[in-house]
């Protein structure tokens, strides 16, 4: 059954304008936004995944063992980190409790498919991130030189 | 996981695609059945990011379209999409070939449903 929440968003995605002719970069602007109507999620804390370039997404209730690796959609050519936070902050929360860290996606034009030239391990290296190494502050500057155009908007739920 | 599996890498417990685009060439059926019902995704769009993201590679290479892998070994999955998704053959697709290929696999189709409902 369909809630009447689903509805409005469904006929508001009816009204949208379909198949938008934007370059890349106007694409990946949008793609930003794309989830700005959804809620954010209570109780989970947000830091940065320095070891994957991507974002930890940590729930009061994590029991310290399992880990979510969430790879975000938008077609490998949009969308970043940053922009999937409330997504990624409540999976963890509803779903399997423990923390949920979205790494980048190679974008194209310029990146190697996924996996194609690095070999990474799916291991999440937890402790690592949570040590905050010395290369922290490298790797902050590298982050926010690759997402510009990100919202940066939540340290902590 | 293609990649993880062949590298003889850990892999994870399990995957759960959602709405997964595991065919670059686009010859899923439901992307024209279901282009009348589909709000978000068209079969355009999605030849226009194949080709921004290919950049001249073959859109059937495995670690870009892993419906045209080697399936075998992959941990358990749950696949999830919308009825009436453009992309719902790609999901029908991935469950047959990873079922056939002896991954434990479960297909849940949310009737009606758009592209990545769940989220």
């Amino acid at each position: 059954m369909v809630s009447p929440e689903a509805l409005k968003l469904i006929e508001i995605l009816r009204n949208a304008p379909k198949a938008v002719k934007m370059d890349l970069a106007h694409q990946r602007q949008a793609g930003e936004h794309a989830e700005d109507m959804t809620s954010e999620p209570q109780g989970v804390t947000y830091e940065e995944a320095y070891s994957v370039d991507g974002l930890w997404a940590t729930p009061r209730s994590w029991d310290g063992h399992s880990a979510i690796m969430y790879l975000y959609g938008g077609g490998y050519v949009i969308s970043s980190p940053p922009s999937l936070t409330a997504q990624a902050r409540r999976s963890p929360r509803q779903r399997l409790r423990g923390p949920c860290a979205p790494p980048p996606i190679p974008r194209r034009p310029g990146a190697p498919l996924p996996f194609g030239r690095r070999r990474r391990s799916c291991r999440l290296p937890v402790a690592a991130d949570r040590r905050a190494p010395s290369g922290a502050g490298r790797n902050r500057w590298r982050f926010e030189r690759r997402w510009p155009d990100a919202r940066h908007d939540a340290q902590a739920a | 996981m293609l990649k993880l599996r062949d590298d003889g890498a850990p892999l994870p417990a399990g995957g759960v695609p959602i709405s997964p685009w595991v065919d670059l060439a686009c010859t899923g059926q439901t992307l024209e059945i279901n282009a009348h019902v589909d709000l978000t995704v068209t079969k355009a769009s999605l030849q226009r990011m194949a080709g921004q993201y290919l950049h001249g590679a073959d859109p059937r290479t495995p670690l870009a379209s892993p419906l045209y892998g080697d399936l075998s070994g992959l941990p358990p999955l749950l696949v999830v999409v919308g009825g009436d998704e453009a992309l719902l053959d790609d999901s029908v697709r991935l469950a047959r070939s990873a079922g056939m290929a002896g991954v434990d696999v479960t297909l849940y189709i949310g009737a009606a449903m758009q592209h990545i409902f769940p989220i």
